[in-house]
C-alpha cells in the first residue's frame, strides 16, 4: 500500500474476512480506498449434492455490501460432505446429475447475492469413468442455463490437460469468448516424488511459456472491444512486490497485443 | 453411482488414515496413488493453519511431534466451518485429554494463551478507553464499573505462563517459577500479552463480573494480601483491556 503499484485490481478470498474485525478487515478497507477487488471464493461447494449453505450466503452477501467487489467467484468444485469442510477444490464427475447439481447451486448463489457470478475451471489431479462430458462443454452449458460467466484459468487448463490428457488447445478453441468474465494466470510445480509425472497446481512460481502460449491463443479470440481483467495467482513462495508486479504487466502486454 | 455416495465415499478416503479408495469412485486403478494428493492437500493445509493458530505449542513440542498430535486432533475434529481463521476452538481441550511425558500443565495453558492471542486478533473493533479519560474520576474510581474491550482476555495458569510463552518462541528452555496469568488485549490492532499474578487475574475477572474497582479489590486481597492494586490495574489500563467507564454509581 505504501508504495501503490501500478496494478488494476486485487483479488482477496472472502473466506479470509469471515472474522468479526481486527487487521484483516483494517488492510482490506485500505486496500479497497485505493483499488478495485474482486471476491474469489473456495468454499461454496457449487459442485457439492447439498444446497449452498443460507448461512454462509449471508455472510458473503454482507461482505459483498461492505466492499462492493467488483466481481465474485468460486469454482466447479466441491469441498463439503456431511458436517466435514475440506479446505480443497475436490473434483466432481462431470455428468447430467452433477450439472442439475451445479446449475442449482448456482441459480441459488446468485439469487441470494443478487449479482452474477464467475466459476472457475479447477485444477484436476483424477479422472472418473462416470464423467460423461468434457470439462468445457460442463462448463458452457452451466453458464447457458445461470447467466453465470466463466472464469478461465488457463494454468489449470495446462495442468488438467497434461494430468488427465486431454487437449488444452482444443479447449481454448471451443470455448466461447463471450461467456469469459475473467482469465486467471499461475505457476505451477511438477511433482518429483510421484510415481508418474503429474503438474501440481501450487501458484508459487512463473507463468511457464506453455501457459503463455496458451493465453497468447486465447487472446486471439478475443473480440477487439472486449473487456477481460486477468489475475496473475501468486501465493506460494510469494516473491517481491516487484517480480509480481512484472508478471502482471507481461499479461496485460499479451493482452494489448490483440486490441 | 449417485453423487451423494461419490462425495461421501471421496471423503471417507481422504480421511482413511489406511489410504483406501473404493473401487466405486471410479478411479482407474494405475490413478489411485493420486488420492494421495487430495490426502496431502488437506492434512498439510490444515497442519500449517494449526501451526499457525497455536505456534507456542508448535515450538514446545518440536515439528514432529506436533504434527502427529494436529494429525490425532483431525481425526476426531475434522473442520466444520469454512472460516478457517479461528479454527481449533477446542484443540485446548484436546490436549488436556492427553498425557504428556513433561511439561503437560503448561503446554494446556500455552494452548490457551495462543487462542487468546487468535481469538483477540480477529475480535470486534472498538475504541479503547483512553488513559486520559479517567483522570477527572479522583476518589470515584473506586466505585467505577468497566466495559471490557471485545479483544480482552485473560488467561488462567498455575505455571510461569508467560515467561515460559515468551522463552519458547525465542527458542529458550522451559524454566519453573511463580504462576503467573496472562491478559491478552489488542490496542492499536496489535495482539499484547503481559504476565498478571494470580490474584490481578483474580482482579480482571471480578471487573468482568461488573463488580466496581474496590469490590474486585477486595476479592483480589483475599486471595494474595500483597495484591498491588495500582500496579494490575494500571497495566490493565495501558494496555487497552477496557473499552467504557461507568462512574455512575
Amino acid at each position: 500500500m505504501r508504495t501503490k503499484p501500478p496494478v488494476g485490481w486485487f483479488e482477496v478470498h472472502p473466506e479470509n474476512y469471515l472474522v468479526p474485525g481486527g487487521p484483516r478487515h483494517t488492510a482490506l478497507t485500505q486496500l479497497r480506498e485505493h483499488y478495485p477487488v474482486s471476491f474469489h471464493g473456495v468454499s461454496l461447494s457449487l459442485g457439492g449434492v447439498e444446497p449452498v449453505d443460507n448461512d454462509q450466503l449471508a455472510a458473503l452477501k454482507a461482505l459483498v455490501q461492505r466492499y462492493e467487489p467488483v466481481r465474485v467467484s468460486d469454482h466447479l468444485a466441491w469441498c463439503k460432505a456431511g458436517p466435514t469442510y475440506f479446505p480443497d477444490l475436490l473434483p466432481v464427475p462431470l455428468n447430467a446429475e452433477t450439472l442439475s447439481r451445479v446449475v442449482e447451486n448456482i441459480d441459488q448463489t446468485q439469487d441470494a447475492l443478487g449479482q452474477q457470478i464467475l466459476v472457475e475451471n479447477p485444477s484436476n489431479y483424477l479422472g472418473f469413468s462416470q464423467s460423461d462430458m468434457p470439462e468445457i462443454e460442463f462448463l458452457c452449458t452451466v453458464a447457458a442455463r445461470t447467466g453465470c460467466k466463466l472464469l478461465l484459468d488457463v494454468n489449470n487448463i495446462y495442468v488438467s490437460a497434461q494430468n488427465l490428457g486431454f487437449s488444452a488447445e482444443a479447449y481454448i478453441d471451443a470455448v466461447p469468448p463471450e461467456m469469459i468474465g475473467e482469465v486467471h494466470l499461475a505457476g505451477h510445480t511438477v511433482d518429483t516424488a510421484a510415481p508418474e509425472r503429474i503438474l501440481i497446481d501450487d501458484h508459487g512460481s512463473k507463468v511457464c511459456a506453455e501457459v503463455w502460449a496458451l493465453f497468447a491463443r486465447l487472446c486471439a479470440r478475443f473480440e477487439a472491444n472486449q473487456d477481460v481483467p486477468v489475475l496473475v495467482e501468486w501465493d506460494t513462495n510469494v516473491p517481491t512486490l516487484e517480480v509480481l508486479v512484472d508478471e502482471a504487466a507481461k499479461a496485460d502486454q499479451q493482452l494489448s497485443q490483440w486490441r | 453411482m449417485a453423487l451423494r455416495d461419490f462425495q461421501e465415499q471421496f471423503g471417507r478416503a481422504i480421511l482413511d488414515p489406511a489410504g483406501s479408495v473404493p473401487s466405486t469412485l471410479g478411479v482407474d486403478a494405475a490413478s489411485l496413488w493420486r488420492m494421495d494428493i487430495y490426502r496431502n492437500n488437506y492434512f498439510h493445509g490444515l497442519l500449517e493453519q494449526l501451526h499457525e493458530a497455536y505456534p507456542t505449542v508448535a515450538k514446545l513440542l518440536g515439528h514432529d511431534a506436533y504434527g502427529a498430535l494436529v494429525r490425532q486432533y483431525l481425526q476426531r475434529h475434522p473442520p466444520q466451518n469454512v472460516s478457517l481463521a479461528l479454527m481449533g476452538e477446542n484443540f485446548a481441550d484436546f490436549l488436556t485429554s492427553l498425557s504428556f511425558s513433561a511439561n503437560g500443565e503448561l503446554i494446556c495453558s500455552a494452548a490457551r494463551l495462543d487462542r487468546a492471542c487468535l481469538e483477540a486478533l480477529h475480535a470486534p473493533d472498538a475504541d479503547v478507553l483512553p488513559v486520559a479519560s479517567l483522570q477527572d474520576l479522583g476518589e470515584d474510581l473506586a466505585a467505577a464499573r468497566f466495559a471490557w474491550h471485545p479483544a480482552a482476555r485473560l488467561v488462567v495458569s498455575t505455571e510461569p505462563l508467560v515467561t515460559n510463552w515468551e522463552g519458547a518462541q525465542q527458542g529458550r528452555e522451559v524454566v519453573s517459577g511463580a504462576a503467573e496469568g496472562a491478559l491478552v488485549t489488542r490496542p492499536e490492532g496489535r495482539v499484547l500479552v503481559r504476565a498478571l499474578t494470580p490474584a490481578g487475574i483474580h482482579f480482571g475477572q471480578k471487573l468482568q463480573d461488573s463488580m466496581t474497582v474496590m469490590e474486585a479489590y477486595d476479592q483480589a486481597l483475599a486471595l494474595d494480601a500483597a495484591f498491588d492494586l495500582t500496579q494490575c490495574f494500571g497495566d490493565c489500563l495501558s494496555a487497552g483491556a477496557f473499552s467504557a467507564v461507568d462512574a455512575s454509581s
